[in-house]
């Protein structure tokens, strides 16, 4: 396991990311903006390691520049004028910071989604999904459950093709073969979808009432962590609505500033956004504790 | 109690003018282990899945098939899905999802169980197979063997009554399919399941059957115990007599009255035959083969997948003999495959040298073709005619090859369409239209039956005396002593020795024939059915 | 349910909430609560559809074959990973939409998106690209579907090519303007527009090229497996 967050119940994972891309979308303040980017990227180096390093500074960041970028160019808003434009229109201080603010925005969600796509696998997902739609979630199980079978087929047919002597010079040629060695994988995945439609049908699929089995269950650790989250949220959100959060950049830059009610909230922010990370902590010290006493 | 009754069952396919089943009449008790056999078309697979209410084929049925006490069409939908369960024969398409902890679950989902009754009994199964290790496993990752065993364990999770297999056992290696078919005789022992089967390899279900019920176009011909089939096989069709055991071959051909059915007591038979009697001859001599030059030269051949990975081939050697049939066996991941692999030019070689008809390999492309284990991966056109007009062969070779291969009334028929035989003729058919020197066989006999094994060997024979060398990778014991001209055993990536196939199975302790087995104590060299036969003759005269 | 009174239903229920949306937007303060609302607007159009495939309670067969479809869909995105706008899994969705039916081009074009995500990784684009692949399909289907012009090579790559562009590529697009746009003017929106164009046109030229070489045989196989399954 990468980290014990993913060992959470998939409702835990659910609420969690729910939580902080919306959070990310719905708090556009600086400071918040910050704690999310900080705590997304950390945890998102965590479970990828080096290798997100480098996405970062290769495609992430220049995501940012570029959002903020087309926006400063493109938008011409704002009362600071910085310079004119080649075609007449300004440059202003607002379209840069909210350019930027908006490419954060669109890092940050991406980068949420990578821990995303790290820690909700399909079993989570099909759990979450799989009670109400039963037909659907079993539809998406046989599709990851046909695909690495085709993409294996194919193989064997290139290399059948090429073994009996089919497989001929040329570019042209080359594309040729491919196809019909496709067009040879679909026949194949139809013919035998046949036999799989009567395993289906042989072992009861048709019957009223389908339930969709899932191995997850709520643990002592998972409530508390849902009962965190909650209070955390509505933290949070009373923040919000009660005024303490207002970030507009449009046409004027106007930010709250740093009030006890701000920092108290934002101090509540980081603590939900570091919630996995904190998490692997805990679990960390308690095996090394468990660990040095026998 | 009779658990099954089939009342003048007669059925025909629309379209069709000619039944499929003519008035079938049989019982099956409850606990019993029935096995099905004849001929491929002959109506198996139809009269099996006339006992799944869900699989019932569409077309004119009459007669009754009785489930129980009632008509098995008035049978409740859940009744039916979980009292009789259906096993069939390719491990991978009967398999719904991805993971095997789901595949076990997913009868019960259909059931509607609730996810705490599902855990139990999944957790069952899986205890009761040994699957504990895979649970979490993505069955991609399965072997054939395993992939099975999931297929039968998730029909057994639904608990079922009777379980009916069609050909379960024709797409694994010889060692999977003994380990499958232990396991459905485990469960018919200890659980009281009723075991219906239809199956090639009798040699192992035949000591486990309690019946054998023999079918010829449509009809039911032979319903008896496996005992008293043995003493009538003498009046049978020759592909019953094919089908059985070795011991029952020998013993049919020799004297009357009932057979030994394994190889333990054909041995003790034997004995007693020539019981007091002086043996005049006690060897039979190896088939002669000339050897003018050599097809495949191997020296020192080293491969390994991956840099760091280890070897799976290591400092292999070995020739073959031009016009020659050669058989390479061994046991699974020996690196066979592999071997198969490199000689076709699809892998290359870490270090040493192939020279293919004296030139290396690389020039040597076309005159080396390999048929793939599956064959279906060679297929890609709508019909049979237009599969072989990809090779672009001229019409001469083509209607040459189409004689050889016996495909003429295929022509027309998609290639999906035909059946695992033809369909493995079809396939060698296409290999031949290169015209190829050399011929690379990979487990061609999977997935056919006895009658078919012996017209695929006169096709091989016929290319032997073409002078076409043909290189197999098989497990099929039996089909490499009859065919083969050569044999050699790789074993952790090495050929272990090449003999001619008499020497070589005599040679080996188990991994030999059944009629080498049962007639070593006696006989030296005898390795097929003939040369038992053939000594005792000779000896009895 | 008829597929177009889904379609109806699915339509007039996302202009209810487009609506909706629009006046809330008076009473909320700047641009960040478009995103959310955005993906539950199409959240609920797709919800018509699978409440439908949920209550039809589809055969073993049909399951089979749309899981199929979808499943080649997936492993053709997933072969040509390294050319990105070669991107077969549209022509594959469309084929299934003109000869299995709207509805099943539909659920095929949501099915095929989200699961290939789980190889590329999802984002708050998924949302959006299952719709509009979703909608590529069932549009497809709606015209092509049960009709005589289906066997018609050159219209079935050319109508699939110019839809796969325009209702792909326009739909997707909303997920990069309300993404990356701050103040919703034209020019910027059209800014954003244009830096997609390229990377649409080839979508929808090499969908209409793969439809117009494979279209025909690809719709042959479909129709020899429906008379082997005696299905639709």
């Amino acid at each position: 396991m990468k980290s014990a967050f993913c060992r959470c119940h998939p409702a835990v994972n659910l609420i969690f990311f729910g939580g902080v891309i919306v959070f990310a979308m719905l708090l556009n303040h600086p400071l918040f903006l910050g704690i999310s980017m900080l705590s997304s990227l950390a945890y998102a180096v965590k479970l990828k390691g080096k290798p997100m390093l480098k996405t970062f500074f290769l495609f992430l960041f220049p995501l940012l520049i570029g959002v903020t970028l087309i926006n400063a160019l493109t938008a011409h808003y704002g009362v600071t004028k910085l310079c004119t434009l080649w075609d007449g229109n300004s440059l202003t201080l607002e379209s840069i910071v909210y350019g930027a603010v908006t490419g954060a925005l669109v890092v940050i969600t991406i980068t949420w989604f990578m821990c995303w796509n790290e820690v909700v696998t399909e079993d989570k997902f099909m759990h979450l999904f799989g009670k109400r739609m039963p037909h659907l979630a079993l539809l998406v199980l046989m599709v990851l459950r046909f695909v690495p079978l085709y993409i294996n087929q194919l193989k064997e047919v290139m290399d059948a093709r090429k073994n009996a002597g089919l497989e001929s010079e040329g570019k042209f040629a080359k594309i040729k073969n491919a196809c019909h060695a496709v067009s040879g994988v679909v026949t194949w995945a139809l013919e035998h979808s046949i036999e799989t439609a009567d395993s289906m049908k042989s072992r009861g699929y048709g019957l009223k009432g389908r339930t969709s089995y899932s191995r997850f269950t709520l643990s002592p650790a998972d409530i508390t962590m849902v009962a965190a989250m909650i209070i955390l949220i509505t933290v949070i959100a009373a923040g919000k609505i009660f005024g303490s959060i207002n970030a507009s950049y449009n046409p004027v830059i106007r930010l709250s500033g740093a009030t006890p009610l701000l920092i108290f909230t934002a101090a509540f922010y980081a603590f939900y956004c570091f919630l996995p990370i904190f998490f692997d902590i805990e679990e960390e010290i308690r095996w090394n504790r468990l660990y040095a006493k026998t | 109690m009779e658990q099954i009754i089939c009342k003048n069952l007669s059925f025909s396919y629309p379209l069709s003018d000619s039944n499929t089943l003519e008035s079938i009449n049989f019982s099956i008790k409850k606990g019993e282990f029935v096995v099905l056999c004849g001929k491929s078309g002959c109506g198996k697979t139809t009269l099996l899945r006339h006992l799944k209410k869900e699989l019932t084929p569409a077309g004119k049925r009459s007669g009754e098939v009785i489930f129980n006490g009632a008509e098995i069409s008035t049978l409740g939908d859940r009744d039916a899905a979980s009292k009789i369960g259906f096993v069939m024969q390719n491990p991978e398409s009967q398999i719904v999802t991805d993971k095997v902890w789901h595949e076990l679950a997913f009868g019960l989902e259909n059931l509607g169980e609730d996810t705490a009754s599902i855990r139990l009994k999944t957790a069952e199964m899986a205890t009761y197979f040994g699957m504990q290790d895979m649970f979490d496993q993505k069955i991609s990752e399965l072997s054939g063997g395993k992939k099975q065993m999931l297929n039968l364990a998730s029909v057994m999770v639904m608990n079922p009554e009777i379980i009916i297999f069609d050909e379960p056992t024709s797409q694994l290696d010889p060692i999977a399919a003994g380990n499958f078919l232990t396991a459905v005789s485990k469960i018919n022992r200890e659980l009281g399941i009723t075991v219906v089967m239809t199956e090639h390899r009798l040699e192992e279900v035949f000591s486990c059957a309690d019946r054998v019920i023999v079918m010829d176009s449509g009809r039911i011909t032979i319903d008896c115990t496996p005992d008293e089939l043995s003493e009538k096989i003498s009046g049978t069709d020759e592909f019953v007599k094919l089908a059985m055991p070795a011991s029952i071959r020998i013993h049919s051909q020799l004297s009357k009255g009932k057979s030994p059915l394994t190889v333990n007591s054909g041995a003790k038979w034997l004995s007693s035959l020539f019981e007091e009697k002086k043996l005049e001859t006690t060897r039979i001599e190896p088939k002669e083969f000339e050897i003018k030059s050599n097809a495949i030269e191997i020296k020192n051949v080293f491969f390994r997948y991956e840099k760091n990975s280890t070897d799976i081939i290591k400092n292999l050697s070995l020739d073959v003999p031009e016009g020659s049939i050669f058989a390479v066996m061994g046991g699974n991941a020996a690196g066979k495959s592999t071997l198969l692999k490199i000689l076709s030019g699809a892998l290359k070689p870490v270090s040493g040298k192939i020279k293919i008809f004296g030139e290396n390999i690389k020039k040597s492309g076309a005159s080396v073709v390999a048929m793939p284990q599956s064959v279906e991966a060679l297929f890609t056109r709508k019909t049979v005619r237009e599969e072989l007009a990809e090779m672009k062969a001229s019409a001469e070779k083509t209607e040459e090859v189409i004689i050889l291969t016996r495909i003429a009334g295929l022509l027309d028929r998609h290639p999906y369409d035909v059946s695992g035989g033809e369909m493995q003729r079809v396939a060698l058919a296409k290999l031949l239209l290169k015209d190829p020197g050399i011929l690379l066989l990979d487990e061609p006999t999977k997935g056919m039956d006895a009658e078919f094994k012996t017209v695929f060997a006169e096709i091989l024979y016929k290319l032997k005396s073409k002078g076409k060398t043909v290189v197999m990778v098989s497990h099929d014991i039996e089909f490499c002593s009859v065919c083969a001209d050569f044999c050699t055993m790789i074993f952790d990536g090495a050929a272990a020795c090449v003999r001619d196939s008499n020497s070589f199975f005599a040679g080996n302790k188990f991994y030999t024939t059944s009629a080498n087995r049962l007639s070593r104590h006696i006989f030296e060299n005898c390795v097929t059915d003939k040369d038992v036969i053939e000594l005792c003759k000779k000896n009895l005269k | 349910m008829n597929v177009k009174k889904i379609a109806v239903i699915s339509v007039l229920l996302t202009a209810a909430l487009i609506a909706a949306a629009c006046i809330t937007s008076q009473f909320l303060s700047g641009k960040e609560f478009y995103y959310p609302m955005a993906m539950l607007i199409i959240v609920t159009a797709c919800v018509p559809f699978f409440i439908s495939f949920e209550k039809n309670r589809p055969s073993a067969r049909e399951l089979v074959v749309l899981a199929c479809m979808s499943a080649l869909a997936v492993a053709s995105r997933a072969a040509f990973y390294a050319l990105p706008t070669v991107k077969p899994l549209c022509a594959i969705v469309i084929i299934a939409a003109v000869s299995l039916g709207p509805q099943t081009g539909f659920i095929c074009g949501v099915l095929s998106m989200f699961a290939s995500n789980f190889i590329f990784g999802h984002g708050p684009w998924t949302v959006f690209q299952m719709l509009g692949m979703g909608a590529v399909g069932l549009i497809m289907g709606l015209i092509f579907y049960g009709r005589k012009i289906r066997s018609s090579r050159i219209l079935l790559a050319v109508i699939g090519g110019i839809i796969s562009f325009a209702v792909y590529g326009l739909i997707v697009d909303i997920s990069s303007v309300l993404m990356m746009s701050t103040d919703f003017s034209l020019s910027q929106i059209l800014t954003i527009y244009a830096s997609g164009l390229g990377y649409n046109l080839s979508h929808g030229i090499t969908t209409a090229a793969i439809l117009l070489v494979a279209g025909q045989i690809f719709i042959e196989k479909l129709d020899r497996i429906k008379i082997k399954f005696g299905m639709f």
